[in-house]
């Protein structure tokens, strides 16, 4: 991944050519907030032994 | 005292002894619908037949843990035969033909449909007209606002939330009232509106902890008699990202409250927070908007137009998240649920505050849930006890968490700090908001 401010603009022109100019403005708020959560998580370093909790690990009452 | 002002557990036992009818609960609590509801908003649709059930109710014995009990249901669980709006322009006119299986559940039960509580639009963001019973220029928070106002008014003793990222035990702090999100998928989320699945909670709010404990048996089918915890709990107190992220006047509650709890001989230990949970936020964000982006992706293609202005941009947003980052997330996810487990084994519960603030001003933001998501994200069991006032007279709530399927153990020590903290929650007039 680049960085951020680059992967804001890569999200904004993804909104934008999906969604038009108008409304890709609109939402410029949630662009920001999603790509630098997105960005941040896409930089974590995980073991590859952990598995995805698509299931909660939980969930399987005691 | 008049049934309205009663709680859960004394209205169940009024009923049982005779005391009052159903039907003479249900009027008390029509009535009082009818005296605030003009300047609170709790209410989507009155159940225009709860009066007749309540009568039938009257006729015929008790067959369960809430018989003769009227109940606030949020307006995405699914009733059949009710209108049910998801806080939607979309489903303005939409009526289900079943029950979801939480509002089968308190009907078999015994308990009476006493109406549609009043939600933000999808239970995400874009707010109900609902405001707090402490003060009708706030907030009463989100997405259960009318719940929560509902039953701190004293318009019914229970009503039924759902949690995705606070949205039960924010609005039930911001009003004064008990809060209980329970384990994940503890209680089944069939025929509630999704927002995110791996994230939707079942939850509910009463005025007192035995209240919650009574409402857990009923939808639960188990029978566990309520007693008071005697022995002080072992409580570990969170500090690090609450204290940098709280209200000064939220934290200053917050210490006097476990200050008080101390006082009264609980083990207060400071329990540190692992690494992982710094990265809360971003792995809540990005699953929360991915599956709300799917969950409404068919609808949103072709009506985009009637969704809010909020709503609008998280779905657009969420539909360009990689699915790989989806996953990291869900494997971070993995591993912050096992630290907290961890970290919560030492103790009978840790605490935080439940909100980052009193119920805000106006009614355009519902309050953040930045204090409440954690617990959403880890599925972990939370309760919030009222702890106190702030300065501006509004309420503060305590939160308690556990570890995964141990409702009871939580409740027992949210019993006892009710207990210790003393704070009252008698039905409020919004119309005496100083009384």
């Amino acid at each position: 991944m680049t960085d951020l401010k680059e992967y804001i603009a890569e999200m904004y022109n993804a909104a934008e050519s999906l969604w038009g100019k108008e409304d890709a403005e609109k939402m410029m708020q949630h662009i920001e907030a999603t790509a630098s959560a997105v960005y941040r998580v896409g930089q974590l370093e995980i073991d590859t032994a952990i598995e995805p909790a698509t299931r909660l690990r939980h969930r399987e009452k005691p | 005292m008049k049934p309205y002002m009663m709680s859960l557990t004394e209205a169940s036992n009024a009923i049982i002894t005779g005391e009052f009818t159903p039907k003479e609960l249900a009027e008390s609590l029509l009535g009082r619908i009818n005296e605030t509801e003009p300047l609170i908003h709790a209410w989507v649709t009155i159940n225009q037949e709860a009066l007749e059930e309540a009568a039938k109710a009257t006729e015929t014995k008790p067959r369960g843990k809430l018989h003769g009990i009227p109940i606030g249901v949020k307006d995405i669980y699914y009733t059949a035969g009710m209108r049910t709006t998801m806080g939607s322009s979309i489903y303005r006119d939409f009526t289900p033909d079943y029950d979801a299986d939480m509002v089968k559940q308190i009907k078999k039960q015994g308990a009476i449909v006493l109406g549609k509580t009043e939600t933000t639009e999808f239970a995400l963001h874009d707010p109900a007209p609902t405001r707090n019973p402490w003060n009708t220029n706030h907030t009463p928070g989100g997405s259960s606002s009318g719940s929560a106002a509902a039953v701190a008014t004293g318009m019914c003793p229970t009503a039924f939330g759902s949690q995705t990222g606070g949205s039960v035990i924010r609005p039930a702090s911001y009003c004064g009232i008990i809060g209980v999100k329970p384990t994940y998928d503890l209680l089944s989320r069939g025929g509630v509106y999704p927002l995110s699945w791996s994230l939707d909670h079942i939850g509910y709010m009463t005025r007192t902890v035995e209240d919650a404990h009574h409402m857990l048996c009923a939808l639960t089918d188990t029978d566990k008699e309520w007693k008071k915890r005697e022995t002080p709990p072992k409580i570990g107190v969170l500090r690090g990202y609450f204290k940098e992220n709280a209200e000064p006047e939220v934290w200053e509650g917050y210490e006097e409250a476990i200050t008080r709890l101390w006082g009264e001989g609980a083990d207060m230990i400071d329990a540190p927070q692992q690494s992982s949970f710094k990265h809360v936020p971003d792995v809540h964000r990005v699953i929360m908007a991915v599956e709300t982006a799917a969950a409404h992706e068919d609808n949103f293609r072709k009506r985009k137009p009637e969704y809010g202005e909020y709503i609008q941009g998280y779905i657009s947003s969420g539909l360009l998240i990689p699915a790989t980052v989806y996953l990291r997330a869900q494997r971070q996810r993995s591993k912050i649920i096992q630290d907290m487990i961890d970290l919560i084994k030492g103790y009978d519960c840790i605490v935080c505050p439940s909100s980052v603030d009193t119920a805000p001003e106006g009614l355009e933001w519902t309050g953040s849930p930045a204090f409440n998501a954690p617990w959403s994200l880890t599925g972990l069991p939370s309760i919030t006890v009222p702890m106190g006032l702030a300065s501006n007279k509004l309420p503060l709530g305590l939160q308690l968490i556990g570890t995964p399927y141990n409702e009871w153990n939580l409740l027992q020590v949210a019993g006892w700090c009710e207990e210790k903290l003393g704070f009252d929650t008698k039905p409020r007039d919004p119309y005496e908001p100083e009384a």
